[in-house]
């Protein structure tokens, strides 16, 4: 195929049977799925049907897009997508690595593994050669020493993907690890690469991918590069990245505490931007990336812990912990082992809370960093009878124990940095997210408070006002399409546009002088609604039809208890009034009252094939 | 006097995290944070709250108010 900007060619690795080809995929679907989770969620709902997600039969595939391997803008991403252990779901998720270069280097837009090796093998990839080798010396091993180990083998100049003790052990939230920091695939995608006994896979492009417009591409990074420099947001970035949101999310109540029971921490200072700055000791990023956001201290163990907000937020004020020296070692802990710090701190926090109810007898208590640390391990290594119960994540925990009161995920998979009792555009945002409860696609919380309603002649000393307008739904919408679908294909990091302001219009721009094709923005549009119905499509048939809006509901916690303390104390979301946030969400989307694309919208978006199988297992509208 | 209490790139930005500036006549925070804080309008997204609750840019502000202003960015 003789396309620009994409390969057309996908990797395949049969590990059960030995067996290495190469797919040419047509350019209709390269156009279509542009690449990353498009192209992830294409490979998907062909191919993982009905399959136990830690099967064989299970796909892992790791996508990456027209943007990846060339010179743009923080565009040094990956995405690892497969059927979720910890949802039963689609899962997936994105990270910076040199993997992503090397990968396209290599003549790739993809790989993906199926089947299960006999005995623990990695995968080494240098251009067109691939071979499968023992990775048997590196069973047991944690993230940072696996790619230590691999690079003192193939050299410095490769990309490495691996995973620790959690993913060999099928812990439900094991990632996959990069670059002693970067992770990917929080719904248990490190757990399905365990599952098919492979340690690593290690890759070394050479190739010059083809580009339609070389010399555009390389003005249109020099001026977004320029312009990420000059914004006045960069400084500040650069000394805290994500950290800053510590502080901003306490005073709005949003910083989650103690297991979400409340949305500020008393020692929320202790743990936020400038005290990591005065532990800060070097600061790491991915390819491509002139704004990195990887903040490594020094933790209370003197090891290096790369941190970001969200880590600090649920292994922090979550657990009631405040001494970010002491968060540092949990987090450091979660990436070596390769587990990912969310759904392990949401997890951990489970645990604390259900003995400060009673329901467990053993079990750390908020606040007890000791105890934490030992069940973070525990759970890695599946160790003991509270660490397995932990290890399959809070919904598997809520079933067991009863304790759904307080069970903080959606669709199984666990909420990340933000408590939303008093934000029901975020809390849609969680609940509509194509994985489950996570924030990288509708970050709708800064537009929510920054544009609450305030009214009056004076404009001041207005309270705040919990407010359900359908532009709120739509604001959701309008985010998915562009976070959760637009950089998810590309693949390229969102930070430059969400955090200093670079404009979007270098997006469609550098995707055209890559490919040569011009997409508009309702070309872009679109291809971001065709993944969500897709991967919306994939959940239905996958639970088989078993589909309601209440899979869209977030935690139960935000409808029935309130803030424990602040400005807000005692507010909390009303569930019929969601609710009708909710309907309008799908009306905007062209889904059903239950959640479900309508034949129309299906066959609007290009995915008519998808209406027969679909209606299998359900009857469409 | 009117207290600022400044975060993140605006602290920066402005070299403090807290500063009291005298108010000469009548002025909006708008005005006040512009004179603190170099290329505020280049930040679209950010939150003000006088005395303690979410205000509009373009409020009055009064002596002895106390301003607080965030930027709306990272963490997503």
């Amino acid at each position: 195929m003789s396309m620009k900007g994409w390969w057309g060619r996908i990797l395949r690795v049969d590990l059960t049977n030995n067996k290495v080809w190469v797919q040419e995929y047509p350019g209709e679907v390269a156009k279509k799925f542009i690449g990353g989770r498009g192209l992830a969620a294409w490979i998907l709902w062909n191919e993982a049907k009905h399959v136990d997600p830690l099967g064989p039969d299970n796909k892992l595939v790791f996508a990456s897009g027209p943007f990846n391997g060339l010179p743009t803008p923080s565009g040094g991403k990956m995405v690892v997508a497969a059927k979720s252990p910890l949802t039963g779901g689609y899962g997936d998720g994105n990270l910076g690595t040199m993997a992503t270069v090397h990968l396209r280097k290599a003549g790739y837009d993809a790989i993906v593994v199926e089947g299960k090796a006999k005995k623990p093998v990695y995968l080494y990839i240098e251009d067109d050669n691939v071979s499968i080798l023992s990775a048997e010396g590196l069973w047991g091993k944690g993230t940072f020493e696996t790619e230590r180990e691999l690079k003192k083998i193939h050299g410095k100049n490769v990309g490495v993907l691996s995973i620790g003790p959690a993913g060999e052990n099928l812990v439900r939230y094991a990632v996959v690890m990069s670059q002693e920091g970067r992770a990917a695939g929080r719904p248990g995608m490190g757990a399905v690469m365990g599952s098919k006994n492979l340690k690593a896979v290690v890759i070394k492009g050479t190739k010059e991918i083809p580009v339609a417009d070389k010399e555009k591409l390389r003005e249109l990074s020099q001026e977004a590069y320029n312009a990420i420099l000059n914004s006045p947001g960069y400084p500040f970035w650069k000394r805290q990245g994500t950290m800053a949101a510590v502080e901003w999310t306490n005073e709005n109540s949003a910083l989650p505490t103690r297991n979400f029971s409340d949305g500020s921490f008393e020692f929320a200072r202790s743990i936020d931007g400038y005290t990591m700055e005065g532990m800060k000791v070097k600061q790491r990023g991915c390819p491509y990336c002139n704004m990195p956001c990887g903040n490594v201290v020094l933790d209370a163990e003197g090891q290096e812990s790369e941190l970001d907000y969200e880590n600090v937020a649920l292994l922090g004020s979550n657990l009631g912990i405040g001494k970010l020296n002491e968060v540092s070692v949990l987090n450091r802990i979660a990436d070596d082992m390769g587990m990912d710090t969310i759904s392990l701190g949401v997890s951990i926090s489970h645990v604390m809370e259900a003995v400060e109810k009673g329901v467990l007898k053993e079990g750390p208590a908020f606040g007890d960093f000791k105890k934490a640390k030992e069940l973070a391990l525990d759970i890695a290594y599946r160790r003991s009878e509270l660490g397995n119960l932990a290890a399959d994540g809070v919904r598997a925990m809520a079933e067991k124990l009863g304790t759904h009161d307080f069970a903080m995920h959606v669709k199984g998979l666990e909420v990340s940095g933000y408590n939303c009792f008093i934000y029901p555009a975020m809390a849609l945002a969680y609940g509509t997210s194509s994985i489950g409860a996570h924030h990288k696609e509708a970050w709708v919380i800064a537009w929510e408070i920054g544009t609450a309603p305030i009214e009056g002649e004076h404009a001041k000393k207005v309270e705040y006002k919990i407010t359900y307008d359908p532009e709120k739904a739509a604001k959701v919408i309008e985010l998915q399409r562009l976070r959760g679908g637009l950089f998810e294909m590309l693949t390229a990091c969102r930070l430059p546009w969400v955090e200093v302001g670079l404009s979007l219009d270098y997006y469609p721009k550098l995707l055209e002088a890559i490919t040569g094709v011009k997409y508009t923005w309702d070309d872009l549009y679109k291809a971001a609604d065709r993944v969500y119905a897709l991967i919306r499509a994939y959940w239905v048939r996958e639970f088989n039809g078993n589909w309601d809006r209440r899979m869209d509901y977030p935690p139960k916690r935000w409808f029935i208890e309130g803030l424990k303390s602040g400005p807000y104390k005692g507010m909390h979301l009303e569930e019929d009034k969601y609710d009708q946030l909710l309907s309008e969400y799908y009306r905007l989307r062209g889904w059903d009252e239950r959640g479900i694309p309508k034949k129309e919208t299906l066959k609007e978006l290009g995915l008519e094939e998808v209406i027969p199988e679909l209606e299998q297992v359900t009857k469409l509208e | 006097m009117v207290r600022i209490r400044l975060m993140g790139a605006f602290a920066h930005l402005a070299g403090t995290r807290e500063i009291e500036v005298k108010l000469e006549g009548k002025k909006t925070a708008d005005e006040i944070l512009r004179e603190v804080i170099p290329r505020y309008d280049e930040f679209h997204d950010k939150i003000i709250m006088i005395n303690g609750h979410p205000a509009r840019g373009d409020a009055e502000v009064e002596e002895g108010d106390e301003i607080k202003v965030m930027p709306v960015l990272s963490g997503g």
